[in-house]
C-alpha cells in the first residue's frame, strides 16, 4: 500500500509543485497516523504510575477516527508499544531515524496529517521535547526533540499538519524555533503547520469530543481555528471550590496555539488563515517568516499569560 | 421561570469579599513547582485538604439540593433551525441546493450531526457556512468561511472592535433567543456582585507574525472575538465559614460564539444534552467526607495520579446518558490534578527532561451518591 500511494502521490507532488493553487479534497485523500502514549510505567523510560494518563490515547483517537470518517487513510495507529523516537526523528540527526519510514506508518513525516499526545517539556527557548516510553537505541534518548534541536525535521516527506497533544509543544517562549523542525536544509518541500499547546494541557475522556471536533471543523474551516476554538479552555482548571467558572479569576486555562510557515508575512498569514484538510496549499518555499495563532492572555499551569 | 442569583449571592461572597479573602489573582503566578510522587498518606491529606469544606461527614443534605435542582427545557422543545439561522443571517436561509453534508462517510449513524441549512461548497475556496444538529446529543453547530483570497495581504485583518461587554450581551441574547438555550443555565455573575469578572467569559483571538530574524513583524491583531459559557445549574449550595458559596454547579454542556468584524462566523453547541433527575438516586445514600477522600486518594495511587503539585476539587454534574436521549444529572465532586504548578522556569523545564516527569493534568470525577443496593442487579 505505501509504495503503490508513493507512485500515485509523487506525481501529484511534481504537479503541485509547479502549480501555485492550492488542491482540494477531491485531488487527494490525506495519509493521517497517530502517535499516542498513556501507559509508560510498563516500559523503561519512566516508571512512575503517578505518570500514566490512560485517558490520553482516547483524545487523540477521536481525532484518528474522524478522519477517517472524512475518508481520509489512516495508515498508522501507535499507542504504547515500543515507542521511541524513532518514528519521530530525521535520518539527518541519525542514520538510524526512520521519521520516513511507510511501513504501518511507522514515521511521522509519511503522513500527511498526525497527532502525537504524550507528556512534553521545553528545553529552553530552543525546542518542545516530548517523553517516549523506550529510549531510542541509537543515542539512549527517551525524548523527541523539535524546533532547533536539528533532530525533528518534517514535511520534506509528506507530513503537513502536525498536532502535538503535549505540553509545552507550542509554547509562546519557543515560537521563533518551531520553524525549524519544519523546514530540513535543503529540501524542496517543507511541513505546513504546527499545532500544540502553551505550557500545560490537560488530559480527560470528556475532552474527547474536542479532538473529534478538530478533525471534522478542520474540513469547513481553517485547521488553526478548529484547534484552538475546540481546544481552549479558559477559566477551567485549578479554580477555587467556590469558584469553577472562574468568576473570581482563581482558576486558569489551557493554552491552544496554531503555527504556520511562509516566505513572507503575507504568506505565513494566509496559510495558517486558510489552509484545511481538503484545502491544502503547495509547500511554502521556505520558513523565513512564521505566524501563530492564539488567546490573548491565555494563562495555563506552568507558565505566564501569553 | 428566572432566578434572583443577586438575592441568593448576597449572603455568602458579599461575606466573603468582605473578609478579604475572595480571590486570589490567577494572573499573578506563583514560581513553579514539579510535583513528587506521594504515598497514600500524603495522597489523602491532599486530597483532604482540596475537597470543599461544605462535604461533611453527613451529606445527604447536599445530595437533596443537588438532585432537586431546577432543570430547563431540553432543545427538543426549544430549538428551531428557522430561528437559528434567521438569528445569525437575519434572514431564513432560502438559498438553493446547499451542500449541506457534514460527514463523508456512507450511511447515516445515531452519532452524525443532521445539516440543516448552509450555503456554498464546503470542498474548494469558496465562501461555505452550514447549521448542523444533533439534538440528541445536545449538538448544535454553525460554521461559515470567507471565500478564499489568493492576494490577501496582512493589511486585510479586520481587527475585532466589539467590547467584551457587548460580545456576552449579543452571544447571550444569540444563544436564548435564537437556539433555543435557557439562559438560567448560563452560569454568569450578576453585575450587582463586586469583585466578579462577567466578561471572563469573553476571550480575544489574535494572530500575528515575525520574521525569522526578528526584523520585521505583523504586530497582534484581534480577528475574532469568542464568548465561551459552559453550563451551570443554579443550586445556591451552603457558604462555608468563611462565606464562600459555589452557587451554580457545571453540568455537561458548552455553548460558544464566535465572532469577526463583521458579525457571528460560529456557534459551537456542544453535548447540552436533555438533563433528567435520576429518580432512583437516594441522598441518603451521599458519600461521607471521609469515603470520598479515601476513595479519590485509593485512585490516584493506583491509576496514575499520584504526582501532585496542586489538586483542586468542586462538587459538579457528571451525567448518565440513557439511549432514550436523555442524561441522568449525576451529582458527583471533579477532581483536577496538576504535576506542576505555577511559572516553571528553564532549570525547572530541564528537570522535567532530566527526572523524565509526565507533565499533563488531568480531571476526574467521582460519584457523590451511592447507587442503591436494592436496586443493583441481582442473578
Amino acid at each position: 500500500m505505501g509504495m503503490k500511494r508513493r507512485n500515485v502521490v509523487l506525481a501529484f507532488k511534481a504537479a503541485a509543485l509547479l502549480s501555485a493553487v492550492a488542491l482540494s479534497r477531491n485531488a487527494l485523500a490525506l495519509y493521517v497516523e497517530e502517535f499516542a502514549i498513556g501507559n509508560w510505567s510498563n516500559a523503561t523510560c519512566d516508571m512512575n504510575t503517578g505518570d500514566d494518563r490512560g485517558d490520553w490515547p482516547g483524545m487523540a483517537d477521536a481525532w484518528y477516527n474522524q478522519m477517517g470518517a472524512f475518508g481520509h487513510y489512516q495508515a498508522g495507529r501507535w499507542v504504547d508499544g515500543y515507542m521511541t523516537k524513532q518514528h519521530e526523528c530525521d535520518p539527518a540527526y541519525n542514520s538510524n531515524c526512520l521519521d520516513y519510514w511507510s511501513a504501518g506508518g511507522y514515521g511521522y513525516d509519511w503522513a500527511d496529517a498526525a497527532i502525537a499526545a504524550y507528556h512534553g517539556s521545553a528545553v529552553g527557548t530552543n525546542y518542545w521535547a516530548g517523553l517516549q516510553r523506550y529510549p531510542f537505541y541509537a543515542d539512549g534518548d527517551c525524548w523527541v526533540r523539535a524546533g532547533n534541536s536539528n533532530q525533528t525535521y518534517f514535511g520534506d516527506q509528506w507530513l503537513k499538519f502536525f498536532h502535538a497533544s503535549s505540553c509545552f509543544s507550542a509554547d509562546e517562549d519557543t515560537v521563533g524555533n518551531i520553524r525549524v523542525a519544519m523546514s530540513k536544509p535543503n529540501a524542496p518541500l517543507l511541513s505546513h503547520q504546527w499545532d500544540g499547546f502553551h505550557g500545560i494541557m490537560w488530559i480527560n475522556s470528556g475532552f474527547d469530543g474536542n479532538y473529534q471536533n478538530v478533525a471534522s471543523d478542520g474540513h469547513f474551516i481553517p485547521i488553526s481555528y478548529a484547534w484552538v476554538d475546540n481546544l481552549y479552555k479558559k477559566g477551567q482548571f485549578d479554580c477555587a471550590w467556590y469558584d469553577p467558572f472562574n468568576w473570581f479569576g482563581t482558576c486558569l486555562d489551557e493554552c491552544p496555539m496554531a503555527y504556520a510557515i511562509g516566505a513572507s508575512g503575507d504568506d505565513a498569514l494566509n496559510r495558517l488563515l486558510n489552509e484545511r484538510y481538503d484545502f491544502v496549499m503547495i509547500s511554502p518555499s521556505n520558513n523565513n517568516w512564521y505566524a501563530w495563532l492564539y488567546y490573548a492572555g491565555c494563562h495555563p499551569e506552568g507558565k505566564d499569560p501569553m | 421561570m428566572m432566578y434572583d442569583v443577586t438575592k441568593t449571592l448576597k449572603l455568602g461572597v458579599a461575606a466573603a469579599l468582605a473578609a478579604g479573602v475572595a480571590a486570589t489573582d490567577a494572573q499573578t503566578a506563583p514560581a513553579g513547582t514539579i510535583g513528587g510522587i506521594s504515598n497514600i498518606e500524603q495522597i489523602t491529606s491532599i486530597v483532604d485538604a482540596a475537597l470543599p469544606p461544605i462535604l461533611a461527614g453527613d451529606n445527604s443534605a447536599i445530595a437533596t439540593q443537588l438532585l432537586n435542582a431546577p432543570i430547563a427545557p431540553p432543545l427538543s422543545e426549544t430549538f428551531s433551525p428557522r430561528t437559528a439561522l434567521h438569528a445569525v443571517l437575519g434572514h431564513e436561509e432560502d438559498e438553493s441546493a446547499p451542500d449541506c453534508r457534514h460527514r463523508t462517510h456512507e450511511g447515516d449513524k445515531d452519532d452524525d450531526d443532521h445539516c440543516k441549512g448552509g450555503t456554498g461548497s464546503s470542498d474548494g475556496s469558496g465562501a461555505y457556512r452550514h447549521l448542523s444538529e444533533n439534538l440528541a446529543l445536545g449538538n448544535i453547530r454553525y460554521l461559515s468561511r470567507p471565500a478564499f483570497n489568493p492576494n490577501f495581504v496582512a493589511a486585510d485583518l479586520k481587527p475585532v472592535t466589539i467590547s467584551d461587554a457587548d460580545a456576552l450581551s449579543r452571544s447571550v441574547s444569540l444563544l436564548s433567543k435564537g437556539f433555543g438555550l435557557s439562559p438560567t443555565e448560563f452560569p454568569l455573575p450578576p453585575a450587582s456582585i463586586v469583585g466578579t469578572k462577567p466578561t471572563g467569559f469573553v476571550s480575544s483571538l489574535i494572530v500575528r507574525g515575525n520574521s525569522s530574524g526578528g526584523d520585521a513583524a505583523v504586530a497582534p491583531t484581534v480577528i475574532q472575538k469568542l464568548v465561551h459559557i459552559r453550563r451551570g445549574v443554579l443550586v445556591n449550595l451552603p457558604a462555608d465559614t468563611s462565606g464562600h458559596m459555589q452557587t451554580y454547579v457545571p453540568a455537561p454542556g458548552e455553548a460558544k460564539v464566535l465572532m469577526d468584524a463583521k458579525g457571528i462566523v460560529g456557534v459551537m453547541i456542544e453535548n447540552w444534552r436533555e438533563l433528567r433527575s435520576n429518580p432512583s438516586a437516594n441522598p441518603k445514600l451521599a458519600k461521607s467526607r471521609d469515603m470520598l477522600v479515601n476513595e479519590i486518594a485509593q485512585d490516584l495511587l493506583s491509576n496514575g495520579g499520584s504526582r501532585i503539585a496542586h489538586l483542586s476539587a468542586h462538587i459538579t454534574y457528571g451525567s448518565d446518558c440513557r439511549d432514550a436521549g436523555f442524561c441522568y444529572l449525576v451529582p458527583a465532586v471533579q477532581v483536577y490534578v496538576a504535576p506542576a504548578t505555577g511559572t516553571l522556569n528553564s532549570d525547572q523545564l530541564q528537570q522535567i527532561i532530566a527526572g523524565k516527569i509526565g507533565t499533563a493534568g488531568f480531571v476526574r470525577e467521582y460519584a457523590l451518591i451511592n447507587p442503591d443496593p436494592a436496586l443493583l442487579p441481582t442473578r
